[in-house]
């Protein structure tokens, strides 16, 4: 049984300006609604938990609740060893039930461990779920300290907090938003696509934004793939087939979302399209072909004079927007100033262009006899010894997909040219996927050269003499080699550039995102959330959340599929109840509530019974608190955290002093 | 200075035998397991990464090269299957093929046609010579099989002179290729680098060079090394079969044979019939029979071991399976002079008369003169090079442990 079939139907309240369309409603808490006074009913219950001898070990369990019987509106104190089992839930739920109690403190350990069993507990009795305080004993107390007394007299205080604060718990009920069976699915790449199939196949309609003209993103410009050396332009085709021509996928192409507000179930965002590839796809990479954007702006001039601008809705927002290639400095292994040096995706593109035929690979007519691969290319960058980008930082991170696609690239050179001597330049390899360590070993029976390099000292890149046999030469002192500098003549020198985040900042500031020390996408939880942003209802999938190879990105695109489903199958949201509150009868519009809000939209000033008054959006609330703090007539509350709540537990304190003193 | 990589001396040494090597990803494992690479010596991890670099001269110049048994042991422990003690096999064929300038050693490794031609055209030649002023197979078929009579079939002197011969361009062509591994030896670089000279030598110790020399020599002869060796086995044959034990024999008995014939030649008249309890010629059978026990049963064991070029093989499987040809040329031709001689010197003894004894004796001392003449040129070869290296190694210990 859950939590919600006990709470009863939802009461459409006045809709907030923000998203006028949708209902948002606050119930009205009937449980328990009457005894919201701690004077109106039986009392407090206080379950003190041995929880074994993780807490009775250092804390004299029996003593806290002798201590416990005796405060103000405690009807019953009692103790067990595992309070969370079933023994330990029994005796509350027949204490609630014979009417002993109605509300109910424990004193166990952390909320996060136990909070929503003991939640469903009072669900169970028929009591508001919301009138139950955990008191945390065991990792705030027993597991930290050692003296008994000092513990016990912790952990008493700690109970009598909680007894405090429970005086004045109100039932609450959680907010719930109708929500929009819709996704925003922001880039069109091989996790954006994989995104929205999963979507559409789980019964939510898409949108999805591609800012180039074609979908496929970077996997699109790619040759062929690892592990398997799969034709990347196939694959891509595979997963645009799967959507294309769907009735349940708009496809936005040459578009960006221009703005992105809302909240889960309600997000609006305004998609500008035809807005001129050629522009962006400049900023991108300075080298890429002139004739492919000449095309693309070609195919979208009509799109590009109107520049259409959209307004869609969504219940969720999945941010898809990929990755940016680091782009090599002319310092770096001479980049753009010395002729043969170019980039892991450029090699490819090379490689995809060179007709089946070709006897021999050429850079300026030259033919290339000798190929390197510079592994950690704007990737793993130290302190000292590469300088970031202006404005920038350092790239610290391992970008992951950069080792195996460069040993996949050289044995895909090797399958086509025999003669072609191969050196690799590595700090490690890092084969940590099915499939990878295989191609390493395969790249070395093909006569692949490793040569190690340490991060400090990265190999060094000059041009050639004339009379030299190749066109450039390498110096790397040589891990493998008891640290001799050894010099290697290479034709074409390929960089394996790592992944840097992308150039999203307009969704970042709209949804207010929050990025890692990378600069990539942040989620809520690196284990328990994988796919969540700390703003409900956006989501992420592929490399805009850190370097991810094509299988991880398509496997957490599906994941957010999954998480949307769930997010929004109920057509409505649940979110916590604990959210400002607005006293109206005390409010007098002064408005340093509305200022001191950090979240857009959550609190507004709006004309009521002849006079200003502050409203709040609960559904997009984040419980802050910090309205409540400027209230000149303390007027606003968070709803389950309120003031009075606050003085009980300092109260509650400061007579522990008392009675030490 | 940097030291300038190419790449076109690895395939070079897989077709020496080191089939597998480029799956090397220089982890170490060969060096670690190796109950032979101590002290600063790093074989066979140091070797594979010479060739991966095409450091062809640091290759061959490594003593350590030579200090390997090929237990098999590294191949077993190899993570990535790459053979590292192939890969030493190899690389000391490719070293002896390096240290003749002819050419010659490198068709008798590389090419089953060069071997039959090169065998077949000095065959032809020596057989031509010998027989120049031969007088023949004795009319009398009965007539007792003896050295005279041989003696006669192959007159004494033509037999003398051209062994001379042999023995003079045998010396000239051995001096010219263990002084192209010493000068190399003597311009190694010093263990842990590529670039770096050796430190300069100051004067020479003469004492030292002699301790190592007999230390050398007592190693060599009591086979320390590879009874090391074999002792990690992990499918040990009993005692007489061993490895270690059947080279001795070849070794001990390979020395009998010469010392008996060069005290023949320098106290012996020619005609004269000795009874085989006379010492020269007790010592030369016994020598004999040990030679012939020896070839013969690395010979069978050769033959009998299947080809296992199965990664999950045991040492001595993975040992077999990689016999090159030219490693065949050199035993059959061990094995072949050995019993061809153990017929003729019981033919001696025997009542015995028969015409193809003499053909017997023609093949006898044409293959004889062909196993010295290609010496330098085959894995006979290592009988110069490997006790230098062990010496070498020694020396440079003492003198360490000296300063």
């Amino acid at each position: 049984m859950s939590e919600s079939d006990k709470l009863p139907t939802p009461t459409p309240i006045s809709t907030p300006s923000l998203t006028p369309k949708k209902a948002v409603s606050v119930q009205k808490p009937p449980l328990a609604a009457a005894k919201n006074d701690k004077t109106s009913g039986p009392g407090i219950g206080v379950y003190v938990c041995h929880c074994g001898g993780n807490i009775a070990d250092v804390v004299d369990v029996k003593g806290v609740v002798d201590q416990a019987s005796g405060l103000e509106g405690v009807a019953i104190a009692r103790e067990n060893s595992f309070m969370c089992s079933d023994p330990g839930q029994s005796m509350i739920l027949e204490d609630i039930r014979a009417g002993r109690v109605d509300r109910v403190v424990i004193a166990a350990c952390s909320p996060s461990l136990h909070e929503t069993t003991f939640r469903s507990l009072l669900v169970r009795a028929d009591v508001n779920p919301f009138l139950v305080e955990q008191a945390n004993i065991r990792e705030q107390c027993s597991w930290v300290h050692h003296n008994h007394e000092e513990a016990t007299a912790k952990a008493a205080t700690l109970v009598r907090m909680a007894v405090g604060k429970a005086r004045h718990l109100k039932p609450l009920s959680p907010v719930r938003v109708d929500a929009a069976k819709r996704a925003l699915v922001i880039g069109g790449g091989v996790a954006g696509l994989r995104a929205a199939r999963d979507l559409v196949g789980l019964g939510i309609d898409v949108d999805l934004v591609e800012r180039e003209a074609d979908l496929g993103g970077f996997v699109s410009g790619l040759d062929r793939l690892y592990p398997d050396g799969e034709v990347a332009g196939d694959f891509v085709e595979r997963l645009v087939s799967d959507i294309e021509g769907d009735p349940r996928v708009t496809i936005h192409r040459s578009a960006e979302v221009r703005r992105v507000g809302g909240y889960i179930g309600n997000f609006t965002a305004t998609i500008a399209s035809g807005a001129s590839s050629a522009d962006q796809s400049a900023d991108q990479s300075a080298d890429q072909s002139a004739d492919q954007s000449a095309d693309q702006s070609a195919d979208s001039t009509s799109a590009s004079t109107s520049n259409v601008e959209v307004e869609v809705e969504a219940g969720v927002v999945v941010v898809a927007t990929g990755f940016r290639p680091y782009a090599p400095t002319r310092r770096e292994f001479g980049c753009g100033r010395l002729p043969g040096v170019v980039t892991l995706p450029d090699f490819g593109r090379m490689l995809a262009d060179l007709p089946d035929t070709a006897s021999s690979l050429e850079v300026d007519g030259r033919p290339v006899r000798s190929v390197g691969f510079i592994h950690c290319v704007g990737s793993r960058q130290l302190e000292g010894v590469h300088k970031p980008p202006k404005g920038g930082t350092l790239n610290k991170h391992c970008s992951r997909v950069c080792c195996t696609a460069t040993l996949q690239t050289a044995t895909q050179l090797r399958d086509r040219f025999a003669d072609v001597a191969i050196h690799d330049f590595y700090q490690d390899i890092r084969a940590y996927g099915r499939g990878h360590e295989e191609l390493y070993e395969q790249a070395s029976r093909a006569d692949v050269i490793f040569h190690r390099y340490a991060g400090d000292t990265p190999p060094k890149v000059r041009k050639a003499p004339e009379d030299d046999e190749n066109g450039l030469l390498v110096n790397v002192v040589d891990g493998l080699t008891w640290g001799e500098e050894l010099e290697i003549g290479v034709d074409l020198l390929v960089l394996s550039v790592g992944m840097t985040p992308g150039d999203i900042g307009t969704i970042i500031d709209n949804l207010k995102l929050a990025t890692s020390a990378d600069g990539f996408l942040q989620e809520v939880h690196p284990k328990l959330r994988p796919v969540e942003m700390a703003v409900n209802g956006v989501l992420l999938a592929g490399a805009c959340q850190g370097p991810k190879d094509i299988l991880e990105s398509c496997a957490s695109a599906s994941a957010v599929a999954v998480k949307a489903a769930v997010l929004l199958g109920k057509g409505y949201v649940e979110l916590e109840p604990y959210v400002a509150e607005v006293d109206s009868a005390r409010c007098t519009g002064a408005g340093q509530c509305q200022e001191a809000c950090p979240v857009e939209g959550a609190l507004e000033l709006v004309e009521e019974g002849g006079g200003r008054r502050a409203k709040v959006n609960p559904a997009i609330c984040t419980g802050c608190g910090c309205c409540v703090a400027v209230c000149p007539s303390g007027a606003i509350n968070v709803a389950g955290w309120t003031l009075d709540q606050f003085a009980s537990m300092v109260e509650a304190i400061t007579e522990g002093e008392e009675v030490a003193s | 200075m940097a030291t300038r990589v190419n790449t076109r001396l690895l395939p070079e040494i897989k077709r020496y035998g080191a089939f597998d090597v480029s799956a090397c990803f220089n982890c170490g494992n060969c060096t670690a397991v190796c109950p032979l690479s101590q002290d600063n010596d790093a074989f066979p991890r140091r070797m594979i990464r010479y060739a991966q670099l095409g450091l062809s001269d640091h290759l061959i110049s490594n003593k350590e090269l030579w200090l390997c048994q090929h237990c098999g042991e590294c191949s077993e422990t190899c993570p990535r299957q790459a053979g590292p003690a192939e890969f030493m096999a190899a690389s000391r064929r490719y070293a002896i093929s390096q240290f003749d300038p002819s050419g010659l050693a490198r068709s008798l490794h590389l090419s089953t046609g060069r071997i039959l031609l090169i065998m077949g055209v000095l065959g032809g030649i020596f057989a031509s010579v010998l027989l120049w002023k031969s007088s023949g197979v004795p009319a009398d078929s009965s007539a007792q099989f003896s050295t005279a009579t041989m003696l006669d079939f192959v007159p004494f002197h033509v037999l003398h002179d051209v062994g001379m011969g042999l023995f003079a361009l045998l010396g000239v062509i051995a001096l010219m290729t263990l002084g192209n591994m010493l000068w190399m030896l003597a311009h190694a670089p010093v263990p842990g680098g590529v670039g770096q000279p050796d430190e300069t030598p100051r004067r020479f110790p003469v004492g030292t060079a002699l301790r190592a020399v007999g230390l050398t020599l007592s190693e060599v002869l009591l086979h320390r090394r590879q009874r090391d060796c074999d002792t990690e086995h992990s499918d040990v044959a009993p005692w007489p079969l061993r490895r270690w034990f059947l080279h001795l024999t070849m070794l001990v008995g390979f020395g009998g044979l010469a010392a008996a014939t060069t005290l023949d030649f320098l106290f012996k008249d020619p005609d004269l019939h000795v009874m085989p309890w006379s010492p020269i010629r007790l010592l030369g059978i016994v020598s004999g029979l040990m030679f012939t026990y020896g070839t013969s049963a690395i010979l069978i064991k050769r033959l009998v071991a299947q080809p296992h070029p199965d990664a999950r093989a045991t040492a001595s499987q993975r040992y077999y399976a990689h016999t090159l040809k030219s490693d065949w040329l050199f035993l059959w031709l061990l094995w072949a002079v050995s019993v061809t001689g153990f017929i003729l010197t019981a033919a001696i003894y025997l009542p015995v008369s028969a015409a193809w004894l003499y053909g017997v004796f023609l093949v006898h001392v044409v293959l004889a003169m062909e196993l010295l003449i290609l010496m330098p040129f085959t894995k006979f070869a290592h009988v110069f090079y490997r006790p230098v290296a062990i010496w070498y190694q020694h020396f440079r210990r003492l003198r360490q442990s000296a300063s």
